[in-house]
């Protein structure tokens, strides 16, 4: 099976697998971007069997092999385990081999979506790079719009982000993502990565709540290919940045800060999320690291870097405020922001 | 309660006290017993094992597992059969107090990850970063061999010291005002490698027996638990450990196809691979740096690794450095050509 997707025209992804999986949307996130026929994908992912090219290769902690434009990396994170190969870093155009290794065939729940492995590991560090090249920032991130002007919601896991989204739908606000955006400037660009889990929570249970019941309809709902899926805006311009906090404090805050803090409360959450992601032990963009260790001219963070000074600058030039929203677990989260 | 004292060169002093004793708490009073001292006052790590209550009161929750506010930080990790829960107080301040509990088998797991996350932390925040390298030296020049696991340091180390060198570290070193400080752990062997024949090394019959029994629990529970057997640096080095010493050389072993020698590295890039070095050593550091600095992006924690960056670029000026490609079989006569070639000069 091939899967195209074209991202807002800044990326193209050209995705071959053959594994066999029940449910779409978990597997390939990026279907929300589908397209029929894409021209020279600038990332191109083929998924199954491969016999990795280890000749003159440079080794890091037996898990790394490297030379010029190549990256070989064999991992595991509790019980998965992957291999992949990495073509042409360096270039414009990427290639990646990936096959995962489930040890066991109901490794509950991995054997339901294995293709997600791919994207979690190895995509999302690219990805990230790849925009940044382009002056863009991948952000981990909701945001909602009305009239064209956006509210950014960010917080890490446990801070309600998606409820806020779903509470702000509510109060007449359009959908632009729940989890993924992409800044250009002072732009905010949608990347619904699971648009298909977010549309079942808003439209059937109308709150993030995964009980063991909700899980069986939400498999129901993702494996039913006919459902009809929330609407989408791909750009408007960001106009509020809130920050989520979740805190132990009884009495919930709401205040005003500065956008350059709010800015850097911003950057550390994406750095966490693409950082660490299952367990504690496992540093996802290691390959990427491991890459400079062998070579160390090559600095990968200064595109990074570069597009995060581009965007503070363009923040602070358009009228933009932020708040920052301290909540504990009770307490009701649509209130407070409206 | 059993308190141990540890000075490490006068630079960190650290004490842990226990509630209680149990069997496994050998492996963590092996691990620093080089630097204890009877007595210190005023430790600026305080590390406490035992039963606590964390004090989470108007703390911030990052990711559902990090409790955090002003100079204050608690969390719970695990590691396959291991849990462990730790609290840290002054975060920020000299004096750091920390509280660790954990369920028995955590007590081997957590020196090696949140203790030395922890000294590295302090050692840092006091200007001598901690590095991942072995160190040799020979009339008051020292020589550092910074690598990641796998690739020769701790050979290399071991046969220079067979040719009369002092010996530093095999794993880690202390930087800083232009020396390198010792930092001494015990070896920790897992049985199946033939080091007896590699190092060149004779055990004591307690140790064969000891890595005999091992090598029978991992089979017998099918390759499920395997343990270390720890040797104390001491009893193979004996009298050529050196606490400190000036830095002539810095090398950095990488290995790949071809035996190598590279001295046209620019600092820069030397500097990196020294920094990228420690941080893939430390993930459980990055994991509480990271969410302690999404709440405090202006804290000294979320300055951390650029103050890194820094400290070893400060320390390793004006040296001559190389960088040395080791092939994945470290013979005898890769190690001459590296020697002849480099250390001899």
């Amino acid at each position: 099976m091939i899967i195209n997707c074209n991202i807002h025209n800044l990326l193209k992804i050209r995705i071959k697998s053959s594994s066999h999986y029940l449910i779409k949307d978990l597997n390939f996130r990026y279907h929300y971007f589908q397209d029929k026929n894409i021209s020279n994908p600038d990332i191109f992912i083929k998924i199954g069997n491969f016999t990795p090219d280890l000749k003159d290769c440079f080794c890091l902690d037996r898990k790394f092999y490297i030379k010029k434009n190549y990256i070989y990396l064999k991992d595991n994170d509790k019980n998965l385990s992957w291999e992949a190969e990495i073509f042409d870093i360096e270039k414009d155009a990427i290639k990646i081999n990936f096959k995962h290794n489930l040890k066991n065939y109901f490794s509950f729940p991995w054997f339901l979506f294995p293709d997600l492995i791919m994207e979690l590991y190895i995509l999302q560090p690219i990805i990230e790079l790849k925009l940044a090249q382009k002056g863009l920032l991948l952000m981990h991130a909701g945001a909602v719009c009305k009239n064209n002007k956006a509210i950014l919601v960010a917080g890490r896991g446990g801070s309600r982000k998606t409820q806020c989204i779903i509470d702000l739908l509510n109060k007449d606000f359009s959908f632009i993502s729940d989890d993924m955006v992409v800044l250009d400037g002072a732009k905010v660009l949608s990347l619904p990565l699971s648009l298909g889990l977010f549309t079942f929570s808003y439209t059937r249970i109308k709150k993030e709540d995964m009980n063991f019941i909700n899980q069986i309809r939400l498999f129901h709902f993702l494996s039913n290919k006919n459902n009809k899926m929330l609407s989408v805006i791909d750009m408007a311009n960001l106009e509020k940045i809130f920050i989520l906090f979740s805190t132990t404090r009884t009495n919930p805050t709401i205040k005003d800060i500065n956008l350059k803090d709010a800015v850097e409360h911003l950057f550390w959450n994406q750095r966490m999320e693409s950082t660490s992601y299952v367990s504690y032990k496992y540093i996802i963009g290691g390959f990427l690291k491991a890459y400079e260790y062998i070579f160390p001219e090559i600095n990968f963070n200064e595109a990074l870097d570069m597009a995060r000074t581009k965007f503070l600058n363009e923040v602070e030039k358009n009228n933009i405020f932020a708040k920052s929203i301290e909540i504990s677990k009770k307490q009701d989260i649509a209130n407070l922001i409206c | 309660m059993i308190s141990h004292f540890y000075n490490f060169h006068n630079i960190l002093k650290l004490q842990i006290t226990r509630q209680k004793k149990s069997i496994f708490d050998e492996f963590l009073n092996n691990t620093f017993s080089y630097y204890e001292v009877s007595d210190i006052s005023n430790p600026d790590l305080f590390v406490f094992i035992g039963d606590f209550k964390p004090d989470l009161k108007n703390c911030f929750i990052v990711d559902g597992r990090y409790y955090i506010k002003k100079d204050y930080i608690f969390y719970q990790n695990s590691y396959k059969y291991a849990h462990w829960k730790v609290e840290i107080k002054g975060l920020e301040s000299d004096k750091t107090n920390v509280s660790i509990n954990s369920n028995k088998v955590g007590r081997i797991v957590f020196p090696g990850e949140t203790i030395y996350s922890l000294i590295r932390y302090k050692l840092a925040l006091k200007g001598y970063p901690l590095i991942h390298g072995s160190g040799v030296g020979i009339n008051d020049k020292g020589y550092v061999f910074s690598a990641r696991g796998g690739t020769g340091k701790t050979i290399t180390a071991i046969n220079l010291v067979k040719r009369g060198f002092d010996y530093y570290s095999d794993d880690s070193l202390i930087l800083g005002e232009g020396k390198i400080f010792s930092f001494i752990v015990p070896f920790n062997l897992r049985f199946t490698y033939d080091v007896e024949k590699l190092l060149g090394i004779e055990f004591t019959n307690r140790t064969r027996c000891e890595l005999f029994w091992k090598k029978i629990l991992y089979y017998l529970t099918l390759k499920r638990i395997s343990l270390f057997t720890t040797i104390k640096a001491k009893d193979i080095f004996k009298e050529a450990i050196k606490e400190d010493g000036r830095i002539d050389k810095f090398f950095v072993l990488t290995q790949g196809p071809e035996f190598m020698i590279k001295d046209n590295l620019k600092k820069e890039e030397m500097v990196k691979k020294i920094f990228l070095n420690i941080w893939f050593e430390s993930p459980e550091l990055i994991a509480m740096q990271y969410a302690y600095s999404f709440v405090y992006p202006k804290s000294l924690v979320a300055n951390f690794w650029e103050n890194m960056n820094n400290l070893i670029s400060k320390n390793i000026d004006r040296l001559k450095y190389y960088e040395v490609i080791i092939p994945p079989k470290y013979t005898k006569d890769i190690f001459d050509r590296f020697f002849n070639q480099t250390i001899a000069k």
